[in-house]
């Protein structure tokens, strides 16, 4: 990167904190009592309180560096998908591969299969045990049913657990009391993508609502990157049910739902003789179910009790792998207070059942069918000084299976301050754990990329010389210790602002070690016997997972809320991560393979009660790993409620640039496609 | 039916700027800024003549927070007088509105005899206030405080609650759970 680029950056941030540090020093309004008496009704009910620690809590009083989306930004910018809303959290990378796959990441390490993101939606988990990251072409639901997605950057790993190393991504969706009646709602986008969707809501006996949808979603392949069409559409069915009941000091909600479509995606296929690769389109398919009951009671002293049991069972096949998956959990949480501290405990169990597929390139050594996890935690927030200082200690002790660990300690200490009214500081220290997923300990890719041909320089064969990766049986738990440190505040009546800074220390993460160079198909390792290759069709090397890296990220999030008056709301961002990856000897080194550094602006604005105008403009740095350049990225949405019953959204995709890479699958098994200019119309009718 | 969810989304979603979530308060001082709120769309009877709005409040966190925030402010044409309803004080005190803190909540069964009958608007945010015969409950949820309107029990008093402070409620109904 040149240092023109670099200063680019530099000099922006340092805008943004310029705008920061002379607001902060102008003489501030604070000897009016108190703004949150002046507001209305309406807006203190909707007065967002969170539960980052498992409780619920005030976002000026949270030690992480927390963003919530609400179900008003969703509406407001026209967001159909839950990855497309994240795109509107400062500090998270959202990076779309194709028309159904993307790449989510938080503070660094991002990918189609980041291992170290947390996702979970009403407490059930999102993550794949089994690769690791989030499918989130499934990961969907409709959209006008979720509440708020709670965006943790950093660690979570006390109350949510393993894998909530650098973010947790908390999806909730809405009571069925919420919104009594019917709705049909519809979109579609010219370059191919429609949806249509059915709602019903309504009371069901004396102190229980239900809801229950219908919702159906396809879109056309996206065009490859050489121009031709992809094989990317999908399409898929999705059916729910939800009860809630509430009851005296109860509430008890029951869900289910399942999902049938299909996903297609161009596959570039490595072969071992010329010309090494060929692309060919494949449509897989995906079905899945879940049933979740949860259950909460409030005791008479404040103390909250609550519980939820999940059964989950998921399926894909695609080009390269397929899985079938069952999960059971059960998970049990307890809060309550003592004079100064506020406890929580809880803990889980949880068993998976796995059947997974490989195909020509990747294949498994051994046959991993089930794993369970039995997790437990506790955390006591601990007010020292009234209103001013207090300190939060967290412990969880985790014992998954899949870990060669007995028990992986995870523990946390947390400090708030509060040194003026309006301000906060806090400061916290964090140790995660991502334990290894069955990818890490199993799997065996023959093509990483393709063959280097006989007469290559670095290809000492007389055969082509293909590369591969073989898992680690002995693959252990990556660890990361996370130094965080973190300012909110308000000034003056209509401007905050939150800043986070972090350090995090990343032992033991995965490295790829020679392992040895074997003849294909006999499979005899060529320093044995070197005459092997004599009548092989190739030789194939081989890069062994070991847990031989350290790494070293840092960087910050710096954001802004802005609201010039009372209809119109502006929100700016600037966020940045650097990786110092300290490779062990022996082992190669990838370039990194995330953006750097981001930047986004947000404005909303309501001209009328009936109207409001979005725009969201976003900045991505180059992803050097895929030779990704830089880019400027724009969407923008209309939002008319006609009447009481009709709403009319209009938006555009994609305006600054009318195709852009955004990102790769890194088993480099996709071909890459363009994210295209789109414009879309959702029409809602509710009756 | 007896329960109605009035919660219109809806209609929230349009009125535009939400307040901005890094503002640090307490839960305690949403909901006292609530209670405060909600006065604007409850009438009592025969106000004439009296000077003082008597906010009456059990609790000392609670109290503290409406003496500091609500000095100074109005409810209608009249000053606000906060005090605190001390376990030992008895009798009658004379309250426009009795607040009862969920660290309270043990007294909330006696306070509400204590005023049964007069036109006092009863709000609590301890655990089943409304069912025991409480007019407005607040309590958390999705995140958020929520109120629950005892529409019966307000009525039988002579107070009358607006519709739009009732569209954002959860209603209960008591006559129409002894109906069916």
């Amino acid at each position: 990167m040149s240092k023109p680029h670099r200063f680019k950056h530099i000099g922006l941030s340092a805008g943004l904190f310029l705008v920061v540090s002379l607001i902060w020093t102008a003489p501030s309004s604070a000897d009016t009592p108190n703004d949150l008496f002046d507001l209305s009704v309406e807006e203190l009910i909707n007065f967002q309180v969170t539960s980052v620690s498992g409780k619920a809590e005030r976002l000026g009083d949270t030690t992480s560096a927390v963003f919530v989306i609400t179900q008003d930004d969703i509406q407001r910018h026209g967001v159909r998908s839950i990855p497309d809303a994240l795109r509107l959290a400062p500090g998270l990378s959202v990076l779309q591969i194709d028309a159904n796959k993307w790449a989510v990441g938080s503070r660094g390490r991002t990918g189609r299969f980041a291992n170290k993101l947390l996702v979970l939606m009403d407490g059930r988990l999102l993550y794949t045990p089994g690769f690791s990251g989030v499918f989130w072409d499934v990961q969907q639901t409709l959209i006008e049913e979720v509440d708020r997605i709670e965006i943790i950057r950093g660690p979570g790993a006390v109350v949510w657990g393993t894998n909530a190393v650098n973010g947790v991504i908390n999806i909730i969706t809405k009571s069925s009391a919420s919104d009594p009646g019917g709705s049909v709602i519809g979109g579609l986008d010219p370059e191919g993508a429609e949806f249509l969707a059915v709602r019903q809501a309504g009371q069901l006996g004396e102190s229980s609502t239900y809801r229950a949808f219908l919702n159906y979603q396809s879109a056309d392949g996206n065009e490859l990157i050489g121009g031709f069409p992809g094989a990317d559409g999908w399409d898929l069915l999705r059916g729910s049910f939800r009860a809630d009941r509430s009851h005296d000091d109860a509430e008890m909600s029951f869900t289910v739902e399942a999902y049938t479509g299909s996903m297609g995606e161009t596959v570039t296929n490595f072969i071992p003789q010329p010309p090494y690769a060929n692309v060919l389109p494949y449509e897989g398919n995906v079905s899945g179910a879940f049933a979740i009951g949860s259950w909460s009671m409030t005791h008479e002293d404040s103390a909250r009790t609550s519980g939820q049991v999940y059964l989950d069972y998921t399926s894909r096949d695609s080009a390269m792998f397929s899985e079938d998956r069952t999960t059971i959990s059960f998970d049990l949480q307890h809060h309550r207070s003592f004079g100064r501290h506020e406890i929580v405990a809880g803990g889980w169990l949880r068993f998976n059942r796995y059947d997974i597929g490989g195909s020509t390139r990747l294949s498994f050594l051994d046959e991993i069918d089930s794993d369970r996890v039995i997790s437990a935690f506790v955390q006591d927030e601990i007010t020292l000084v009234d209103d001013s200082l207090s300190v939060e200690l967290g412990l969880k002790l985790e014992n998954n299976e899949l870990s060669q660990d007995d028990v992986e300690f995870m523990p946390t200490a947390r400090l708030l301050w509060k040194p003026v009214e309006n301000h906060s500081a806090w400061v916290a220290v964090t140790r995660s754990v991502r334990t290894p997923s069955i990818a890490d300990l199993s799997a065996v890719v023959t093509d990483i990329g393709p063959a280097l041909p006989p007469g290559d320089p670095l290809n000492p064969f007389p055969v082509p010389l293909r590369q591969g990766t073989i898992g680690n049986l002995a693959y252990e738990s990556e660890s990361n210790v996370s130094l965080e440190l973190g300012l909110r505040g308000q000034l003056g009546d209509s401007l905050s602002y939150d800043v986070a800074l972090f350090n995090m220390e990343y032992k033991d993460i995965r490295s790829f070690v020679l392992a040895g160079a074997f003849c294909s198909p006999s499979g005899v390792p060529v320093f044995v016997d070197p005459t092997c290759v004599i009548g092989s069709d190739s030789v194939i090397s081989t890069a062994l997972f070991t847990n031989d890296n350290d790494s070293r990220l840092h960087g910050g999030e710096m954001s802004l809320d802005w609201m010039p008056a009372e209809s119109w709301r502006v929100r700016a961002s600037a966020s940045f991560v650097r990786e110092d990856l300290e490779v062990a000897a022996g082992a190669f080194e990838p370039p990194s393979s995330y953006p750097e550094w981001q930047y986004s602006l947000r404005s909303e604005w309501s001209p009328t009660e009936n109207i409001s105008v979005a725009a969201f403009v976003r900045y991505v740095d180059e992803i050097e790993y895929f030779g990704i350049d830089d880019y400027w990225q724009a969407n923008a949405n209309v939002r008319w409620a006609l009447r009481e019953s009709w709403v009319v959204s209009l938006g555009v995709r994609n305006l600054l640039d009318d195709v852009t890479q955004e990102y790769q699958s890194e088993l480099g098994d996709l071909v890459p496609t363009q994210i295209e200019r789109s414009a879309f119309l959702n029409l809602s009718y509710t009756y | 039916m007896s329960v109605r969810h009035h919660i219109s989304i809806g209609l929230l979603l349009l009125l535009g700027a939400q307040p901005s979530v890094a503002d640090s308060v307490t839960e305690a001082e949403v909901k006292l800024a609530l209670v405060y709120n909600m006065t604007r769309f409850v009438s009592w009877p025969d106000t004439a003549g009296s000077e003082q709005f008597e906010l009456c409040l059990a609790g000392e966190n609670a109290y503290e927070i409406a003496a500091e925030n609500l000095r100074g402010r109005k409810i209608g044409d009249r000053d606000i007088r906060v005090s605190l309803l001390a376990e030992e004080t008895d009798g009658a005190a004379a309250c426009d509105l009795v607040y009862v803190s969920h660290d309270e909540a043990d007294r909330a069964r006696v306070l509400l005899e204590r005023f049964e009958g007069l036109p006092v608007l009863m709000v609590s945010d301890a655990p089943a206030f409304v069912e025991e015969g409480g007019m407005v409950g607040l309590s958390i949820v999705d995140g958020r405080v929520g109120m629950t309107i005892n529409v019966t029990a307000y009525e039988s008093v002579g107070l009358t609650i607006s519709s739009q402070l009732l569209e954002l409620a959860q209603v209960i109904d008591d006559d129409q759970r002894a109906g069916g």
